[in-house]
């Protein structure tokens, strides 16, 4: 026992004491994603990366732990959570003209208070055999009666689907939202559950002929042996690429206010931003890049030749718009009963 | 016994509060909302969301307390052949997380899963369009998962009630003229009541925070709410709200637990142990009904799960294995083991205290307060821990720069001194619970009797007290031993940099269904919950020879 609190105490105490050439990371990205790129870093670098990874609360963290806040630089998935770090005032302007460079303006904010490291797309899977190619070609035929009884999609408020709700508030107005959030509901095929992941499987297993999922998960099945199948049971959709262009959602970074390893943690996010991180990220993810030097992964290429090789995103809904809708996304979620 | 002095019941109270902490953060926050959300929620999924709680919750709670108190009682009293490996066998399922058997149960019957297979097979049918067959992600999918993994709870806290009553009852039952099953419900169940209730009052309080298997099997119950308010509604101050009505009608619950506790005062005498101990002779009829019924709730609560399991840690090796086990696993281990004594140690004081005859009311308040932390949502407790210590901290910071120009910086925070403190804050539930309901088996007649015989309070405690109470603490030290090395909102938001315990390496996967590599992690977590159960095996089977 003693020896046990001996280790606990001096986990505890150590922590406490910062080493030049780190940098402390808090992250809602799972450490599976981000090893290779922290790795790359502290060995070109020298400096060491220290991680924690949590599903929730890390905001609320480091605003509690105010100035003297071990965290250098948050990491987090979802333009709305990268919104609300700026809005709680928790993170300080990037300045780097590098990481200006490699981030087009419009994936980070005017201030530099977070900065967008990759992108993800939010599509539409069909069943090979049940939904014929072109039959299915925008968000807003989701909400086509046509489909009742066949579209699986998760949880209404997972933050994905507010995402792409708070959208489609911006581009058609509340209103007009709502109906189609309501013709969206007449349509499941079963109470909205499981992740992104599960819907895929649900339109290989026959329960669905539509799924709505993000564009990743399609290259995170393909490389797994026993789900190979569900991925191959699918074509995908790329939404209103004859109109406004796919909704697009951002995962990024923002420098703490207090950082301690501010230097370090700036270097940090401009190598995340280069090209050679950029390409990680593509590739091992299939996320898509941010850096406009940087192709999109080869597997993500071959999904797009449909839609000549290159995803047309909507930008005439600028990502702050969408974050500062989703409470009224919540609000139509619930109005609908979307998961009921 | 103890002098009544003001000293204690400051001390008492004292420990009281500060376990309580992390509650009277939460009531605060609730204070501040963004928005008053009431209107639009009570006239929109509020309701069903509610009735949604309360099925899932009194569900999986009830259908717990029947599996967890039939298997205690059968081999606890009958002849049972195999108690002894069925008194170890039984309490496995718990070891394993509520998330993980879920989603094993979930991939189970999913048309891609054997039984759907199989069903396919058996009919010759070619494709879902052509029979229809129960989706297992549902209501009764939680309450099955949730009851099957959670009857241990009430299996260990029933178990030790049985045992001791065990000799006598059957004495009562021959001399009375009653059957087995007569004496089972006339005398063994009422006596064994309120250590049954502490475990179905577990169970409740644990499904009441639960989010792993709800939103797995889309059971949209108020944890929802609260995580949509917070996370998506970006406003804690409301979520806060929300949860501090389930925390009420906790309160409640806890609250008429003790009360009805309070009546019913069924002590033992010490006597009774050394009473031979006799079983209940079952027929044969009887015998195969049994073993059918215990045997069946080992296979479906653990070996289902387990055999899935390491068929995916085989067949995805290489993804499955980390050479750093033996550093996660010393983690969960060392944090289990310091937890559980600083939970144990401070139930034994509150529950020592709730038993004297006179307390200070705002102490009693304290107690019952302080324990029905257990049924927050993890998440929300976690900040209601963080952000009163960082207070603190900064509080001391502050000062010590000021008055000594000395920066302390985050004392408590961020180390694992905090995480131990949030398994003191959640667990004390179980610790206070399991103390409570042994120490109520001894009468105060019987330390009356003892000090007037010239014994001194160290050897009542020692020679009197300890024997009856042993196996209950033991019971409740494992319950809070496998409930921290499941424990997981806490320790992945207080746990220090680059900080890993087996419960935090498989959630990382587990919850992007990546369940292959999650498998290996969270079958060693099995291992390690197992050896607090076989220690208890041990101490119980000597107990009963």
């Amino acid at each position: 026992m003693k020896k046990y609190l001996l280790v606990a105490f001096a986990t505890a105490f150590c922590s406490t004491t910062a080493i030049a050439g780190e940098v402390n990371i808090y992250s809602y990205r799972q450490a599976f994603l981000t090893q290779q790129l922290f790795a790359e870093f502290e060995r070109k670098t020298g400096h060491k990366v220290n991680v924690l990874v949590a599903k929730k609360g890390l905001l609320e963290k480091v605003k509690s732990e105010g100035k003297n806040t071990k965290a250098d630089v948050i990491m987090t998935v979802d333009i709305s959570n990268l919104y609300k770090i700026k809005e709680m005032g928790i993170s300080q302007s990037v300045n780097s003209p590098l990481v200006k460079a490699n981030v087009p303006a419009s994936m980070r904010d005017v201030d530099g208070k977070w900065i967008g490291l990759s992108q993800r797309a939010r599509i539409i899977y069909t069943s090979k055999d049940r939904v014929k190619v072109g039959a299915i070609n925008s968000y807003s035929d989701l909400a086509d009666p046509k489909w009742k009884g066949k579209i699986c999609i998760r949880s209404g408020t997972n933050k994905y689907n507010i995402g792409l709700i708070s959208y489609m508030i911006n581009r058609h107005g509340e209103e007009k939202a709502y109906e189609w959030l309501k013709g969206l509901k007449n349509n499941l095929a079963r109470k909205p559950k499981g992740n992104d992941r599960a819907q895929i499987k649900a339109v290989y297993e026959g329960v669905c002929d539509i799924a709505v999922g993000n564009h990743y998960y399609y290259g995170k099945i393909l490389d797994n042996q026993d789900q190979k199948v569900w991925a191959n049971s699918v074509n995908l959709v790329w939404p209103d690429q004859s109109g406004q262009g796919s909704h697009i959602n951002l995962a990024g970074i923002a420098l703490i206010k207090y950082a301690k390893n501010k230097d370090v943690a700036i270097e940090l996010i401009e190598f995340l931003s280069s090209d050679y991180a950029q390409k990680i990220y593509a590739e091992a993810n299939n996320e898509m890049p941010v850096n406009p030097n940087v192709p999109v992964s080869n597997k993500v290429k071959s999904w797009l030749k449909n839609v000549g090789g290159k995803l047309k995103v909507d930008t005439n809904v600028s990502l702050s718009d969408v974050a500062k809708k989703s409470k009224d996304a919540v609000k139509l979620v619930n109005k609908t009963s979307f998961n009921e | 016994m103890l002098q009544d002095n003001k000293y204690l019941q400051l001390t008492v109270g004292g420990i009281a509060f500060i376990i309580a902490i992390p509650l009277i953060a939460i009531l605060f926050i609730s204070f501040y909302p963004e928005e008053l959300l009431w209107e639009h929620y009570l006239s929109t999924v509020f309701p069903s969301y509610l009735l949604n709680t309360l099925i899932y919750t009194f569900g999986s709670s009830i259908v717990a307390t029947i599996l967890g108190t039939t298997s205690a009682w059968i081999v606890s009293s009958t002849n049972i052949p195999g108690r002894n490996i069925l008194n170890w066998v039984l309490l496995f399922p718990f070891a394993i997380p509520a998330y993980v058997v879920a989603f094993v149960y979930a991939e189970l019957f999913e048309y891609s899963g054997l039984i759907q297979t199989l069903y396919r097979w058996i009919f010759d049918y070619k494709s879902y369009a052509e029979y229809s067959f129960f989706d297992f992600r549902n209501m009764g999918g939680a309450i099955f998962v949730s009851s099957i993994v959670m009857y241990p709870y009430v299996f260990l806290m029933a178990r030790p009630a049985f045992v001791q009553q065990a000799g006598y009852v059957l004495e009562i039952t021959k001399t009375m003229g009653h059957s087995s099953l007569n004496s089972f419900f006339k005398i063994s169940l009422p006596i064994a009541m309120p250590s049954i209730l502490v475990g179905s009052i577990l169970v409740l309080m644990e499904t009441m925070g639960d989010f792993g298997v709800v939103s797995l099997f889309g059971v949209h119950t108020l944890t929802f709410v609260i995580y949509d308010v917070w996370l998506e509604m970006n406003d804690v101050g409301f979520a806060a709200q929300i949860a501090l009505v389930i925390l009420v009608f906790v309160f409640l619950l806890v609250y008429l637990d003790k009360v009805y506790r309070n009546r019913q005062k069924i002590y033992l005498s010490t006597n009774s142990l050394l009473k031979p101990f006799r079983l209940i002779e079952l027929s044969k009829g009887q015998k195969i009904l049994s073993l059918v019924f215990c045997w069946g709730l080992f296979i479906l609560g653990f070996a289902v799960p387990a055999l899935i399991l390491l068929d995916y840690s085989i067949r995805f090796f290489d993804q499955a294995y980390t050479d750093k086990f033996n550093e996660y696993l010393f983690n969960s281990f060392s944090l289990a083991v310091t937890g559980v004594f600083f939970v144990m140690l401070f139930s034994i004081i509150l529950g020592y205290y709730s038993r004297r005859k006179k307390h200070f009311k705002i102490n009693n308040f304290l107690i019952s307060f302080c324990r029905i932390g257990y049924a927050v949502p993890g998440g929300v407790f976690a900040i209601g821990v963080f952000v009163p210590f960082a207070m603190f901290d900064n509080f001391i910071d502050e000062y010590m720069i000021k008055y000594f120009n000395i920066s302390t910086g985050l004392l408590i925070s961020g180390g694992v001194i905090l995480l131990i403190y949030a398994y003191v804050a959640k667990f004390i539930n179980v610790g206070v619970g399991s103390v409570e309901s042994s120490l109520q088996r001894v009468s105060h007649t019987m330390d009356d009797v003892a000090l007037l015989m010239g014994h001194n309070k160290f050897n009542i405690i020692s020679k009197i007290h300890f024997p009856l109470i042993k196996v209950g603490i033991i019971s409740g030290s494992i319950i809070i031993f496998v409930d921290i090395v499941k424990e997981l909102p806490a320790t992945l938001l207080l746990r220090p940099f680059n900080y890993e315990t087996l419960a935090t390496f498989v959630y990382q996967y587990a919850s992007d269904d990546l369940i292959e590599q999650a498998s290996m992690g969270a079958l060693i977590m099995v291992l390690l919950g197992m050896i607090p159960v076989s220690i208890l095996c041990y101490f119980t089977n000597t107990n009963s020879k």
